[in-house]
């Protein structure tokens, strides 16, 4: 099967190491396809990914038709994954969230992110990981991201599924 | 007496850790236990049997406590208190896989 990993526009690696850690291809956010960020600004119609805190903003990014969003707090907020739903965007949760911070603030984001996924599929959302890493020291494995996925609370079969298909999200 | 069942994992480092198996296995375990708990480290028993090259080793854990160690190498970022990173690249139930797929990756 073949694995997809997301990472920012600025992380270093080569096609060898990416093969050596068991993916097909890993995708520049930014570079690879358009990401609009919260930053107050009016976001570009064509995005394939929307990062930002569950709020106001993110809904207008959504709204924009973002395929795929990024809650970059981690809130599990319902009204934000009812408006994802009713405007059949997918939630991609960013591994690297859990794996860089350190000791309680880890803990934290774990809980968070199991809380989050956990109500994005009640929502009956789908849900895809990616590391998100800024750097390559943030880059995971393809067996570290399914081991993290599970961490959360996907089962193996859900977390190979959807990180196989991210290929596919983001060259909608 | 029951045998307990292994799992060995190949694992790449982002930087070299200098030493031979027992300085890698020491720096190692000091992380891998803060991440998996004291009181728990005892069930994945991780340990690092054969050192590969500075980058590159195999580690062995039971069965039962292998996606333990699997997480808690993504979580590692610091050995011998310098800046460093964990890819787990591939389990096998044997050595000789994992020194067949070593041999593959040069």
């Amino acid at each position: 099967m073949e694995f997809y990993d997301i990472v920012s526009e600025a992380c270093d690696f080569d096609e060898a190491f990416v093969k050596r850690i068991g993916l097909s291809k890993v995708f520049r956010a930014g570079k690879d396809f358009p990401v609009v960020k919260d930053d107050g600004r009016k976001g570009q119609g064509n995005a394939v990914m929307a990062m930002g805190p569950a709020g106001d903003a993110l809904l207008h990014r959504i709204k924009e038709g973002a395929p795929m969003i990024v809650i970059t707090d981690l809130k599990a907020e319902r009204k934000v994954l009812a408006f994802m739903k009713d405007h059949g965007s997918a939630l991609c949760i960013p591994l690297s969230y859990l794996t860089i911070p350190y000791g309680i603030e880890r803990s934290r984001s774990i809980l968070k992110a199991s809380r989050l996924y956990v109500a994005a599929r009640k929502a009956g959302l789908e849900v895809f990981f990616a590391s998100l890493a800024q750097d390559r020291a943030g880059m995971l494995s393809s067996m570290q991201m399914v081991e993290l996925a599970k961490l959360i609370g996907a089962d193996e079969t859900y977390a190979r599924f959807s990180m196989g298909n991210t290929g596919k999200a983001v060259s909608r | 007496m029951m045998r307990e069942k292994q799992r060995y994992l190949l694992v790449e480092a982002m930087s070299s850790i200098e030493g031979d198996e027992r300085a890698v296995n020491y720096a190692l375990s000091k992380e891998l236990s803060r991440v998996i708990g004291e009181s728990h480290f005892h069930v994945p028993n991780p340990r690092v049997v054969k050192v590969l090259d500075r980058t590159h080793f195999i580690l062995r854990a039971s069965l039962e406590g292998t996606g333990e160690v699997i997480t808690a190498l993504a979580f590692i970022k610091r050995a011998n208190s310098l800046p460093n990173a964990f890819y787990t690249l591939k389990s096998s139930g044997t050595i000789k896989t994992l020194n067949d797929l070593y041999a593959s990756l040069k």
